[in-house]
């Protein structure tokens, strides 16, 4: 051999693999090392871009699980309103590694889920998912309520759960100093009051993402779950850095950290697979970048490609146009009335 | 005469047994009746010349049209306005802040408004669409179901049912009231003296007070009302919007509708 790169495929090689977004070039995106099919019960968590990988997911007929199920009984609007059905259960984002850590805690713990209330004008929120009750609560003790059920649903969810798509968003994350807990806005923004001395921000290193992904998983698997983690990372940037520097930097790095804390996991852990979404949205290896006019949000040419590279890449052959969702409305699909001919029948034939 | 079509549903058929009495009681009023065929308003189309047409054939013997040009006035009864969906949310859920009702799952109390304002609204622009925003026309919700109706059919009762009726009937009239407000139809809430509880319905009225004797009851007769409360809407309806006030009569409309006086 003359040299270590003589024959390797085509998908080694930048001008032979760059910029395409045919379905050989996409099926080459991903070497998948978990055994997975159409079959595999995935659960769908992360920040604001695994709302669309769960979309994307279900549209395209992936086994995805849904906890908390809303949508028989209420429009897709009013269940994303209100958190449900935008991920496998009602946790709504979850930007960071440690978020998700606690969030497996307080799910497969057998006490009472830890809960961090928030309140304004009188309402209450539950401070772990701010923006699952955009009005808030009339009481505290509904948000707690509201919590446990939400925790015995992701446990339900957990034990079907055979992979976990997780979207790592964020490394910046503020932290309650007295719970310790993860918080996924600071307080302030949608509810609650920042308050200096109650919560500090932090930016989560490298080590602590490997770390809080590794704990998670050795949870999961201390209770006989064997869930493995297919990790994507967010391709949305920050909307803003608290970090005291400029917010493009700022999530470059956190963008960086985030990818480099996968790849590590992926070479080294077998439970630890990473899916090129980032990619795919972020850079010309599908030809993309594909953003919006904002630069903010992905496309949804991006989304489907996405999607597309996902089922290609794991032998599927629908890995094509996507069908349109079609959601199980059945109990909202008609305001029309209780069918009662024969009471009107009968008043005619007196 | 003033010409009043009575349309809607099944609840129509309380009127239709009680057009004698009101017809007495009301001499200068001439009664037509009309009732959508499966209850649909995507089963009738208005013509440009008023006409209101059956798309499909009604079931056995019910008119297939009926000239609205000619009517003076329209009232449009046994409209649910959504209610069925605060139904379903309420039979499967607990509402967070009400009485617990032993659901696995809750749901927040401004969701459940959000989902009956939604439903509302979406009920409230196919009446709109359906007869044109024709303000001759007052819209009816339909009945409530009556105090009596047993267990076995509560299912047709729905959040009626719950404790906490009183609230949730506040929430679901709220919006009836308000979107209707929007509309330049007129909007005839359950009169006051035909409500015996919150969301509820005097015993008296319901079809199962005047059936004959040995028929026994379905759900559906707790649901829709008899002659009597026919005549005591209808009644209602003309004090307050035809101002016509009824001239005295002595039976009961259910007794002379069941004597064979009622429309032939």
């Amino acid at each position: 051999m003359i040299s270590p790169y003589q024959n390797l495929e085509d998908r080694a090689f930048w001008r032979a693999s760059v910029g395409r977004d045919d379905d050989a070039a996409l099926a080459q995106l991903w070497s998948p090392k978990l055994g997975m099919d159409r079959a595999t019960p995935l659960m769908t968590a992360g920040s604001c871009f695994a709302q669309h990988l769960h979309r994307a997911l279900l549209r395209g007929g992936w086994a995805v699980l849904q906890g908390e199920d809303m949508s028989t009984h209420l429009p897709n609007r009013l269940c994303h309103r209100y958190g449900y059905n935008l991920f496998s259960a009602r946790y709504g984002n979850v930007y960071t590694a440690r978020q998700f850590r606690q969030l497996v805690e307080h799910a497969l713990s057998d006490g009472p889920p830890p809960t961090l209330i928030w309140e304004k004008d009188n309402r209450y929120f539950d401070a772990l998912r701010p923006a699952v009750e955009p009005e808030g609560l009339e009481t505290p003790e509904q948000v707690r309520q509201a919590r446990a059920e939400h925790m015995r649903a992701l446990r339900e969810v957990l034990e079907q759960a055979a992979c976990i798509v997780l979207t790592l968003g964020l490394t910046e994350c503020w932290i309650d100093r007295e719970t310790g807990l993860a918080l996924p806005t600071a307080p302030g923004t949608i509810a609650g009051r920042h308050d200096p001395e109650r919560v500090f921000l932090h930016n989560f290193t490298h080590a602590e993402v490997i770390e809080d992904l590794r704990a998670t998983r050795d949870l999961l698997a201390a209770h006989g779950l064997q869930a493995r983690f297919l990790l994507t990372v967010s391709p949305v940037p920050l909307v803003a850095t608290a970090s005291g520097g400029h917010v493009g930097p700022a999530s470059c790095y956190s963008k960086s950290v985030l990818r480099a804390a996968c790849g590590e996991l992926c070479m080294n852990d077998g439970d630890f697979d990473y899916f090129p979404a980032y990619e795919i949205i972020t850079t010309a290896i599908a030809g993309g970048p594909y953003f919006d006019e904002h630069g903010r949000q992905p496309t949804e040419k991006g989304v489907q490609l996405v999607l597309k590279a996902f089922g290609l890449a794991l032998g599927d052959d629908a890995g094509g146009p996507l069908q349109e969702a079609s959601p199980p409305l059945s109990s909202i699909a008609s305001d029309e009335e209780t069918i009662c001919e024969e009471i009107l029948l009968e008043a005619f034939r007196k | 005469m003033m010409r009043v079509a009575i349309i809607g549903n099944s609840h129509v058929g309380a009127y239709l047994q009680a057009q004698a009495a009101i017809e007495a009681a009301f001499p200068t009023v001439e009664l037509s009746f009309f009732a959508l065929p499966r209850h649909s308003f995507s089963s009738c189309s208005l013509d440009d010349d008023g006409v209101l047409s059956a798309q499909e054939r009604p079931a056995g013997g019910l008119p297939d049209r009926i000239d609205l040009s000619k009517m003076d006035h329209i009232l449009m009864v046994g409209q649910g306005f959504g209610r069925e969906g605060l139904d379903s949310l309420v039979q499967d859920f607990d509402v967070l802040g009400l009485a617990p009702q032993g659901h696995a799952r809750s749901v927040s109390l401004p969701l459940v408004s959000e989902y009956t304002n939604f439903r509302v609204e979406r009920y409230c622009r196919k009446l709109a669409r359906f007869l044109h925003e024709d303000p001759r026309c007052v819209v009816a919700p339909r009945p409530f179901p009556t105090l009596d109706m047993p267990r076995w059919a509560r299912e047709q009762g729905g959040w009626l049912d719950h404790p906490d009726a009183e609230r949730l009937t506040a929430i679901w009239l709220d919006a009836v009231i308000w979107h209707m407000s929007r509309l330049k139809y007129g909007l005839m809430p359950q009169p006051a003296s035909l409500v015996a509880a919150p969301g509820r319905s005097p015993a008296a009225y319901a079809r199962a007070a005047a059936l004959p004797e040995g028929q026994t009851p379905t759900a559906a007769d707790f649901t829709h009302m008899n002659a009597d409360y026919g005549f005591e809407h209808f009644s209602a309806y003309a004090q307050h919007w035809l101002g016509l006030a009824p001239q005295s009569r002595n039976t009961s409309p259910s007794k002379e509708h069941h004597n064979g006086l009622g429309p032939q």
